[in-house]
């Protein structure tokens, strides 16, 4: 028996070894880039413990393989890395190409998997908490770090607006047409089925456009390129919303040719730092992929994010003081017991979106899109007319005001009333605004509404016995609809060169109205303009109050009925653009350029009394040619050593929302309104060892002529108030920093840093106008800003963390934030000529316009007080710096393939409570006992700020099969 | 797709109206507080205690928890009375009237003309000035007795609407010629602040000398304040197509003339806003002179008077002023609207 044993045994390990000597194969391919299907030279290809470099041409061999299933890795410089499943069944596979995409966000096993970056989707842009620099958040070493760990002080890239990033969904341009921004708030919520994404850093061409200077993204949210299989998560939160529920499902390309993948997501609740910012957000997106043949490839992708969740308001520190919490939401009150925010947003833009892909051969590729958005967008608020002013934190509220008005004993008094009434004082009394509707009628001694002139006395019968709203809550829409076509070609002419080109064509038209979302008791609301009705004094008067002449059926309006103004905004652009790559050795070169023509009018659909020929119909049409020249040149000593050097041109057209003076109410475009032009150079140095990756660059950028529209709730007058500015030039330089090294075993550090000054270089001019005046009120003044500072970002901001993976599958992370020469954002009018006549001859301002402040007073020869005054006046608030401390441990489980896992982070551990953004109130306070003798002298008021939220948690659990 | 249907109908939050607010009664008022009528509570609190000269600036806190059942005789809906209202006692103008200095705006959405008004009196600061009295908050100024209230939590709690019961003519004192002597002159503390009809009221233009008004005084007159100083101007001759009257003297601003109105208001070269307040002379007969006071900000500032020697019946507050000495002491007429002077 023991002999037999041994005998099979042998033959089995003889017939074993035979078999396994006769099945080796060996697999062989070419790594090149999705930007034009370029070789790589100097990747790196891993399998096992084996590891090969690219050759030029991208090729690399694996040789003596047993047959089976084996994993292969490619990382590249600037590539996003990759990992391919091979069967080895032959004595030789070829693999044909394996394409790496440019800084590609795969996310397949990342440090705390998924969780990283689902915090992104809170969409907090201009309240409380900011927006993460890039939703990207990519495998560049500099960007992964500053887009999450920096957005909680607003850090923006290079101190750059938003709309200097360039937006793509499945390579078209998702950038709003009126205002450039990236929309992120579309797909908002639906991280899983837009987290496979392709971004380029800073000046580098883009893949699916030029680019500009602050970097392209591209989300490839289509079937095909979703990571397969089902997932779920659910997401409790403190600093955010409460919860989230998350769940998609991908096929994958199946045998058929089909793919399709489905997303739905919810989130809900409110956080525990400000009230009233509740959401109902909710998310659903679907794709559907047919591969028809190995050239022909169409997708239909739709998805949408109907959301209703509330927004917070910045408050004066004193209004935050009395109100005893630093995150004070002064735009919340209570209704019947119940708390209510009058300022929600809400939204629902679908998108439908087509790609087709056209492969005739391997060096080939077009591709053809198109999308359309729709939908509405409406954000409220509460309106009144002829009624007292509601808020909470009015400034006659609020004790400082008695105090400038040197009345200490009612100062006194209000400030004993905000201790003994707090939980009054600090809320919009909802109830208090029902009642004065329910009472508001004729009947009840008010006067009867006024009749529409083009009406008569059918008015007064058409609301008899209703009650008129003086208070509303009103819905501010801008409601979109967005039509893009885009056709892309890519040609590799050689394994050195390829081209890239298309066009895009956009057309869009917004409906920017007012509605009225809630009555608040009344029964209608009349359709004038408030101010404007008080300056009437005779019958043949009343059209100037008239907000439409046009019509005489939307004067008395009810909920849903539009009122106040409406108008569309028209934009049409297109854009011719290609892209050149050379690569030469160790040498590339990428030259770029685009040429857009951009047209945009305004077209009134009211006819205001108070600009009758100037408010309904085609303003004139604005015409701008715009360009963008860019070389990137980079130099690849080798697989570790890369450095670029990049310059970029651009001439960019006004976006609509700053164009006109005062687009709610009439056609006047802003003087001086021109095209803005763009300055930028870059260089970057990467480095990639076993011991270190990191990336330094050094940038240096010039914006002039830019143009800005700030509009403002003007409560003196009860209207908006414009403040149209052009001339804006700035300048951006600065050092940017990015490194993750390994210290021992599982144990890495990694740390980002960006020191840069962001300064105004120009005193630029303002026209100022108010929607219910035909005056202009401050035309084409200057505003002395030069040398101010870039406002609402960190200058300076660096991060430090460590990480730690255990072996079995445990992950901890430490790290530490400090930020510094961070600026509050200026309003105009402190800086102004008008502003400053009661402490200066405005004469000897305007003698030396071209100075700075310190000029002006120098100039101007001030004694001590007034040049004091003055600086005081005008002077830009710098933060403090600050410094922050975050955690997080996380866990994955992995049982029979399907994977079970959890993170927690818990947010700034060192309860850091500092400013992070805000705004100076756009309103002067005059010195009326100065006035009595001396003449009008203006001062500030308060400012009013966002304050970061303090010691927050955020965890996720996630399944996955 | 069924959570998507639940997303896209709830998204929406519904809010139900509120419960409308029980008005306040004499019932609620509590016990520990007592009823007086308006001139009762003058006389006990100011007259009896404080017997001002006109011109003096006198007040005194209320100690005792008393309240004011009251009737809203103002209303500030066209701005010509501007953060106070006007209460009268609500068995009639016979138990008085009293201005309350609330210091809000647009207070007719909350308290409207006719409806009840309870006001409790304690902490409150009664005071004068240049002969009328009113309720209030303390003042930081010497030159004024009191200020306003303007907290909105004292405001709730002492100022405290009822019932809208409306105005009657039962609310309104009707005066004429047969019976202004008795109630202007020695007996006018009872009337003052309260809501008279005056019937056959003529207006007069241009310079008057009667009942102790200086030979300068010119009516109407509304820009005596442009240059710092009080400065007449007479409208004469006949109005242009325009409707405007030649300006005599020419005003530096107005050569051209302008309209002989309530008020005025206009905006200067550099776009700024003035307003001033404008005085028109009624009488009856060449006797008892009341000057209609108007602001610059109210919505009928710029409506035409009633021209030289028409009679009108016209339905106003009656008001006192003099000047700080106490001196010139004239009888003022507030009006909530234009729509109350009718032309006869």
């Amino acid at each position: 028996m023991k002999k037999f044993l041994t005998t099979l045994l042998l033959t089995l390990g003889v017939a074993l070894t035979v078999m396994g000597q006769s099945k080796v194969g060996a697999i062989t391919g070419k790594v090149v880039s999705r930007q034009g299907r370029q070789p790589i030279e100097m990747a790196t290809v891993s399998l096992g413990d084996q590891s090969v470099r690219t050759a030029a041409d991208g090729s690399f061999t694996f040789e003596n393989l047993p047959y089976g299933i084996v994993t292969i890795e490619i990382e590249a410089l600037g590539h996003q890395p990759s990992s391919v499943n091979v069967k080895v069944d032959r004595p030789l596979k070829d693999l044909n190409y394996i394409t790496l995409a440019v800084v590609v966000e795969a996310m397949t096993s990342d440090f705390l998997d998924d969780s990283s970056f689902v915090e992104f989707d809170s969409e907090l842009e201009g309240e409380s908490q900011s927006t993460p620099v890039s939703l990207s958040a990519s495998k560049d070493v500099f960007n992964n770090i500053a887009g999450y760990k920096f957005s909680p002080l607003r850090f923006r890239n290079r101190g750059y607006d938003q709309n200097t990033e360039v937006i793509y969904l499945n390579g078209v341009e998702m950038t709003d047409a009126n205002s450039g921004n990236g929309t992120w708030s579309l797909w908002s919520g639906l991280n899983e089925a837009t987290r496979n994404q392709e971004a380029t850093y800073a000046t580098s061409v883009g893949t699916s456009g030029v680019g500009g200077i602050n970097g392209t993204t591209n989300i490839l949210a289509r079937a095909s390129q979703m990571r397969q299989g089902f997932r779920a998560s659910a997401v409790t939160s403190s600093g955010s919303y409460r919860y989230r529920l998350m769940t998609t499902y991908t096929s994958g390309m199946q045998d058929n040719g089909w793919a399709y993948a489905a997303s739905l997501s919810a989130r809900l609740g409110g956080n525990d730092f400000v009230e009233g910012v509740t959401y109902n957000a909710w998310a659903y997106f679907l794709s559907a992929e047919k591969r028809i043949n190995s050239m022909h490839q169409v997708a239909l992708t739709f998805f949408g994010v109907p959301t209703e969740r509330g927004a917070q308001m910045a408050a004066t520190d004193e209004a935050i003081g009395l109100a005893g919490s630093y995150w004070y939401n002064p735009n919340v009150g209570m209704q019947n017991g119940k708390l209510r925010n009058a300022r929600m947003r809400s939204y629902h833009e679908p998108v439908a979106m087509v790609n087709y892909f056209f492969t005739p051969d391997d060096k080939t590729k077009i591709t053809a899109a198109a999308s359309f958005r729709f939908g509405q967008n409406g954000y409220s608020a509460l309106d009144w007319n002829s009624a007292a002013d509601p808020r909470a934190d009015y400034y006659r509220n609020l004790p400082s005001y008695w105090d400038k008005k040197g009345d200490p004993a009612h100062r006194d008094q209000l400030l004993k009333a905000w201790i003994n009434n707090r939980e009054k004082m600090m809320y919009v009394d909802f109830d208090k605004l029902y009642n004065v509707n329910y009472n508001s009628n004729p009947a009840n001694g008010d006067r009867p509404t006024m009749q529409h002139p083009l009406v008569g006395d059918g008015v007064e019968q058409s609301v008899a016995g209703l009650n008129r709203s003086r208070y509303i809550i009103s819905e501010r829409h801008t409601d979109q609809r967005d039509f893009r076509l885009k056709l892309q070609a890519e040609r590799t002419i050689s394994n050195r060169q390829n081209v890239v080109g298309g066009i895009d064509f956009r057309r869009n038209r917004t409906e920017y109205y007012t509605s009225i979302k809630d009555l608040l008791g009344g029964d209608y609301w009349v359709n004038m303009d408030n101010f404007a009705e008080r300056d009437i004094h005779a019958a043949e008067e009343r059209k100037i109050a008239i907000n439409d002449l046009t019509r005489t059926d939307n004067y008395i309006v009810g909920e849903g009925d539009k009122y106040g103004y409406d108008y569309y905004a028209h934009s049409t652009v297109g854009k011719l653009w290609g892209a050149y790559n050379l690569r030469l050795g160790h040498y590339q070169l990428a030259l770029a350029g685009e040429a857009s023509y951009t047209t945009f009018w305004r077209e009134g659909l009211y006819q205001k009394g108070l600009f009758e020929d100037n408010s309904f119909g085609d303003s004139e049409h604005l015409d701008f040619f715009g360009y963008t020249a860019k070389a990137n040149f980079t130099y690849e000593p080798n697989g570790s050593n890369s450095v670029q050097l990049s310059a970029v041109a651009q001439q960019n057209a006004p976006y609509f929302q700053d164009a006109f003076v005062s687009p709610r109410t009439r056609n006047t475009v802003a003087p001086g309104l021109t095209t803005e032009k763009v300055l930028s150079f870059d260089v970057a140095y990467s480095y990639k060892a076993p011991w270190i990756n990191l990336r330094a660059s050094a940038y240096y950028t010039t914006f002039k002529d830019q143009s800005k529209l700030i509009s403002f709730y003007d409560d003196v007058w009860s209207a908006f108030s414009n403040m149209s500015l052009t001339g804006i030039d700035s300048r951006y330089y600065g050092v940017e920093l990015g490194f993750r090294m390994p210290i021992v075993a599982d144990l890495s550090l990694s740390g980002a840093a960006s020191i840069g000054d962001y300064t105004y270089t120009s005193n630029p001019y303002f026209t100022q106008t108010r929607d219910n005046t035909a005056a202009t009120l401050v035309d084409n003044a200057r505003v002395y800003w030069k040398g101010m500072k870039v406002e609402s970002t960190p200058q300076v901001a660096l991060n430090l963390g460590l990480n730690y993976k255990t072996s079995n599958n445990i992950y901890l992370s430490v790290d530490a934030e400090y930020f510094d020469k961070m600026y509050l954002s200026m309003n105009p009018l402190y800086r102004t000529e008008g502003a400053m006549s009661g402490y200066i001859d405005t004469k000897k301002v305007d003698a030396v316009f071209d100075g700075t402040i310190d000029n002006i007073i120098a100039d101007a020869a001030l004694d001590k007080v007034a040049a004091e005054s003055i600086r005081t006046l005008t002077a830009q608030e710098k933060f403090k710096p600050a410094f922050i401390v975050n955690a997080s441990i996380g866990k994955t489980w992995y049982i029979g393939g399907k994977q079970l896992g959890f993170s927690l982070e818990i947010k700034n551990l060192t309860n850091t409570i500092t400013k992070t953004g805000g705004f100076e109130q756009m309103r002067l306070f005059s010195d009326d006992e100065y006035e009595a003798t001396s003449g009008t002298r203006y001062t500030r008021f308060d400012s009013k700020y966002f304050y970061l939220y303090g010691t927050n948690y955020y965890l996720n659990v996630y399944f996955r099969f | 797709m069924t959570l998507a249907l639940v997303a896209l109908t709830a998204c929406e939050q519904q809010w139900d109206d509120v419960p409308a607010r029980v008005p306040a009664t004499d019932e609620s008022m509590g016990a520990e507080y007592q009823y007086m009528t308006v001139n009762a509570f003058k006389d006990k609190y100011f007259y009896s205690v404080l017997p001002a000269p006109a011109g003096n600036v006198k007040s005194v806190t209320i100690p005792d928890k008393v309240y004011l059942k009251t009737k809203v005789i103002s209303s500030d809906e066209l701005g010509n009375t501007y953060r106070s209202i006007y209460l009268q006692d609500a068995n009639g103008p016979q138990d008085g009237a009293i201005e309350i200095k609330v210091g809000k705006g647009s207070m007719y959405t909350i308290y409207k003309p006719g409806q009840i008004i309870y006001v409790k009196c304690d902490g409150l600061e009664l005071g004068n000035y240049r002969w009328m009295l009113s309720l209030g908050g303390k003042s930081s100024e010497a030159k004024y007795s009191n200020g306003y209230i303007d907290i909105q939590t004292i405001i709730d709690e002492k100022i405290l609407p009822g019932e809208l019961a409306g105005l009657t003519a039962a609310d309104t004192l009707v005066v004429n010629s047969s019976n202004v002597a008795s109630i202007v002159g020695a007996n006018d503390k009872q009337y003052l602040g309260t809501l008279c009809r005056f019937e056959g009221l003529e207006s007069i233009w241009g310079t008057i000398n009667a009942d102790g008004y200086s030979s300068g005084d010119t009516f109407p007159s509304f820009l005596e304040q442009i240059v710092d100083t009080y400065t007449d101007y007479t409208w004469t001759g006949q109005p242009d197509e325009q409707g405007r009257y030649t300006l005599s003297p020419a005003h530096k601003d107005h050569p051209e003339g302008l309209p002989a109105t309530w008020a005025y208001s206009y905006y200067n070269a550099e776009g700024k806003s003035n307003s001033y307040y404008g005085s028109a002379l009624f009488a009856f007969g060449s006797s008892y002179p009341f000057l209609v006071r108007t602001s610059g900000y109210s919505r009928f500032a710029l409506e035409p008077i009633p021209t030289d020697g028409e009679v009108v019946d016209m339905t106003a507050i009656l008001c006192k002023y003099c000047s700080s000495s106490g001196g010139f002491t004239k009888y003022q007429l507030l009006l909530n609207s234009a729509d109350d002077v009718v032309v006869k």
